[in-house]
């Protein structure tokens, strides 16, 4: 238990401290002793305070009027009505925000997975703007030969002759050939034809009945081994009867020299 | 503290005093209006005593209860008793109250003789506590009657004039040491006289 060290005379002044009566000095000497904890001041003035009290009780008992209840009941409801207002501390900023470690790492991560998946979609848009380029290309190409093949089906009518053409050489390679008779007028298409090599070109030509070969011309296949080959009958042809493609030196032969890639029977 | 809500809505049981500040810290309505009908006779009496004037001892009836309204939270057990705690609320208030009102005119302490004889025990509603408060009571006037005229007097003067005991001593045409003694002499009396209900 603690050593008591008030003077004296402040625990004479005990009485006068609970009427009121010190002066604030002495007031606050008081209040810092009790505050120590000591438990025989505490004791005392409490007692003595229980004394002064019962002072009061002696008094004659007089009876307020109803009044004072109604306005004490009036004055707390009005207060519950308008309750004070209650200060909203701001959220602080989110910068300002205090993060631990593990939210710190946390953000970092998402942070950086972010930025990943944003490297990712701007490769993918590349690739994919890339892809619907090529495919614009392709369906454009697609187009040109529809094109090509709308003309070669408008060629074909009653008076019109089809010459199937094979190949012995190139398993793929393959053509068609109508013959406008009425025109006298040819379309020739050729596909997958192996590029003729550097000096050589392919020549057309038309054998007659008689057995006579008269050159069409000369041409070289695209990319894809294909040619379409719109061309008028050689005005000495009178009866043809088959049509073959050989490869000749640049230029051109008189007669067919090189091997025969494509033949078909009118 | 909720069932004692609950059954003090219902008004069948007694709360204790304590139990009744402690609902009031918690904005009972309920619980205020019962602390007022316990404890306004004493307080209305004490603020009667130091005013003399009906007025303005209900207005400071009125502050009282309102204080203890806004400030119930701040009670501690420890400090002393409820009853003593709204004793020491009401004179403190019925003393600003007078010594304001003395600013204007200087009006001396009227002694009431017969406050001695005229006893009533219903101080409060609460039975167990009208009985100790009586009880208490008949010690104190007890313990007074047995004090001379001019030591009841000077305790008198300090509790209900709240005068200085050097403003006692002027009032009283007596040397402050002797007006000292008296009243420390008095308080020890009535601490003797009433030790039994601490």
């Amino acid at each position: 238990m603690m050593m008591c060290n008030l003077s004296k005379d402040l625990k004479d002044s005990f009485v006068c401290y609970l009427m009121g009566e010190l002066a604030p000095s002495e007031i606050a000497a008081i209040e810092k002793h009790l505050a120590t904890g000591c438990e025989s001041c505490r004791q005392e003035i409490a007692e003595l305070e229980n004394v002064l009290s019962s002072i009061a009780c002696s008094v004659p008992i007089v009876n307020p009027s109803d009044n004072v209840r109604q306005k004490l009941i009036s004055r707390v409801n009005a207060e519950m009505r308008v309750q004070p207002l209650k200060l909203v501390t701001p959220a602080k900023p989110w910068y300002k925000t205090p993060i631990n470690l593990l939210g710190r790492i946390a953000a970092s991560l998402a942070i950086l997975m972010l930025l990943a998946e944003t490297v990712y979609l701007l490769e993918f848009n590349k690739q994919a703007r890339l892809q619907a380029t090529l495919q614009e290309k392709q369906i454009q190409t697609l187009k040109e030969q529809i094109k090509q093949k709308q003309q070669v089906i408008s060629s074909i009518g009653t008076s019109r002759r089809l010459i199937v053409l094979d190949s012995k050489l190139v398993s793929k390679a393959s053509g068609k050939a109508f013959w406008d008779t009425n025109q006298n007028t040819w379309l020739i298409y050729i596909s997958n034809l192996p590029n003729a090599p550097k000096g050589r070109e392919y020549q057309l030509w038309f054998i007659t009945d008689d057995q006579e070969v008269i050159s069409g011309g000369m041409f070289q296949t695209d990319n894809n081994g294909c040619v379409q080959l719109p061309l008028a009958t050689p005005h000495k042809c009178q009866s043809i009867r088959e049509v073959a493609i050989s490869l000749e030196p640049e230029g051109g032969s008189e007669t067919p020299r090189g091997a025969i890639y494509l033949l078909g029977q009118v | 503290m909720e069932a004692k809500r609950a059954l003090l809505n219902q008004q069948v049981v007694e709360t204790t005093a304590y139990e009744l500040v402690e609902l009031i810290a918690r904005q009972d309505q309920l619980a205020l209006q019962q602390f007022y009908d316990r404890y306004n006779k004493l307080v209305f009496s004490l603020a009667m005593k130091v005013l003399n004037c009906r007025t303005e001892a209900e207005e400071v009836t009125l502050e009282v209860f309102w204080q203890v309204w806004q400030q119930a939270a701040q009670y501690k057990e420890a400090r002393g008793s409820v009853l003593a705690w709204v004793i020491m609320i009401t004179r403190s208030r019925a003393i600003d109250r007078r010594r304001s009102r003395e600013r204007n005119g200087n009006t001396l302490y009227v002694f009431d003789n017969t406050s001695v004889s005229d006893l009533s025990i219903d101080v409060v509603d609460d039975p167990e506590e009208t009985f100790y408060t009586s009880q208490r009571r008949e010690a104190v006037i007890n313990a007074l009657s047995e004090m001379s005229d001019k030591q009841r007097m000077a305790i008198e003067l300090a509790y209900f004039a709240g005068l200085s005991q050097s403003e006692i001593a002027t009032q009283l045409q007596e040397p402050l040491g002797t007006v000292k003694t008296r009243i420390r002499s008095g308080i020890q009396i009535l601490r003797e006289k009433l030790k039994r209900y601490f």
